[in-house]
């Protein structure tokens, strides 16, 4: 019984906000159209000669998804504070884990899947080979939800402290250096017809860290900002 | 049910600093099945931190709180499970309709009493209103739809921060019927409210802070 009720709960709440989000969708789009704006910038500022795009695309590419995601990390928990909603899912007597996982899971679903999409689709206009976006494609796979995660901490903790962002971004930029490193380098070696295994089950050891660590984390933060 | 123990809930005890400000020192009571508790005093006397003590949102570790002789906090989620906490926010989303913001909150609870949500939103007064967005409702409508959550999961505690807030004298007269029923069926209820409730049948006790 409790398992269903469980399991009710999780998709209760995904459902909830995934439709939410797409009720509201000018913050769903707003960071796809800051993403593309970023893309495009670097060949209109560097010129479209083919070599020198090449060479520093993948790290266009991440940085870009970082900042556009970092965009939306406001969202995660500041509305449901603010409305009151998170402090009747604090009081739930299921575990703070279920609801914390749901909420990530709609916000990786909203803001990363869209990202990875947008990526696919702007990767030839950066002269990547197919085998470089294939792995590109790997490491946001990889890599997105680690955004998701780490961003819902930076958000748990700064909801309700007002203009929040440039906090939230010291919180979440250090915590991803890592990421970026590992992806980053990733795509390098793959445009160099180099193996990419290593860089991949590096970043999938730091999603497995981040999906085991973050919830806690997350559910510690909700807590300890309800509580005042 | 002969097996189910009568609820209780105790205060021992209970000292609360805040932002270096005592709020309450000492405050004792106990509330029995059927009790309806109004705490009262001034803006600012600690009414709603007592209330977030209470149900656990805030720990406190000077006195103790006591759910059927047990500490809340040793059986944290199954007084979560018994427990209906109403604060100043209604914790309803202005982005669903009333039928999507009552399957929400009832999915967060344990004890799901009802799916006939159309006939809960009816009876509190929400009639008709199954499939509109929660931001188009007024101030007391959507105090309305946040109280409709009392009748869609069975919990035997209330606690309710100010519920007569923006509802009119129809309301009002509802969530006393709800209100009734609760005590009747051995609930307590423990409520803040700036209103003196004066009603014939309800045993009303005050604890003043």
């Amino acid at each position: 019984m409790t398992r269903v009720r469980i399991l009710n709960l999780f998709s209760t709440i995904l459902f909830r906000d995934l439709l939410l989000g797409v009720r509201n969708q000018s913050e769903l789009v707003n960071p796809l159209i800051f993403f593309i704006m970023v893309i495009t910038m670097f060949p209109l500022s560097i010129g479209p000669e083919q070599s020198a795009l090449m060479q520093i695309s993948p790290a266009i590419v991440w940085v870009a998804a970082v900042l556009a995601s970092n965009l939306t990390i406001d969202g995660i928990f500041r509305s449901d504070y603010e409305d009151g909603s998170l402090e009747q899912m604090i009081l739930s007597p299921h575990s703070g884990f279920t609801l914390v996982m749901a909420k990530i899971l709609a916000h990786w679903l909203l803001a990363g899947v869209p990202l990875i999409i947008m990526v696919l689709m702007a990767g030839p206009f950066l002269y990547l080979p197919d085998y470089a976006l294939q792995t590109l494609f790997y490491t946001l796979l990889l890599g997105t939800p680690v955004l998701s995660l780490i961003g819902a901490i930076a958000g748990g903790l700064t909801m309700g402290v007002r203009s929040s962002g440039m906090l939230q971004a010291l919180l979440i930029l250090p915590l991803i250096m890592p990421l970026l490193i590992f992806s980053v380098s990733a795509v390098n070696n793959a445009m160099k017809g180099l193996p990419v295994t290593g860089e991949l089950y590096f970043l999938a050891a730091i999603l497995v860290l981040a999906l085991t660590l973050a919830p806690i984390a997350v559910f510690s933060a909700l807590k300890i900002r309800l509580s005042e | 049910m002969s097996n189910i123990p009568e609820p209780s809930l105790t205060v021992n005890g209970l000292n609360c600093y805040r932002y270096d400000k005592a709020f309450f020192r000492g405050l004792s009571f106990t509330a029995g099945a059927g009790k309806l508790l109004q705490i009262e005093g001034e803006n600012g006397s600690g009414k709603t931190t007592l209330l977030k003590v209470l149900c656990g949102l805030i720990e406190t570790d000077e006195g103790e709180i006591l759910w059927c002789g047990k500490s809340i906090y040793s059986v944290i989620d199954e007084y979560r499970g018994e427990l209906h906490y109403l604060g100043h926010k209604n914790g309803i989303k202005a982005g669903l309709t009333c039928l999507e913001n009552l399957k929400v909150l009832s999915a967060l609870g344990n004890q799901i009493t009802t799916n006939a949500y159309s006939a809960v939103l009816r009876r509190y007064g929400l009639g008709g209103y199954d499939n509109i967005y929660a931001y188009t409702l007024s101030a007391g409508q959507k105090r309305r739809l946040s109280l409709a959550r009392l009748a869609v999961n069975q919990t035997r505690l209330w606690i309710l921060d100010e519920p007569f807030t923006s509802l009119d004298e129809k309301g009002k007269n509802d969530m006393k019927r709800v209100f009734q029923d609760h005590l009747k069926a051995n609930g307590i209820i423990l409520l803040t409210s700036h209103d003196n409730i004066q009603w014939q049948d309800i045993d009303v006790t005050r604890i003043q802070l």
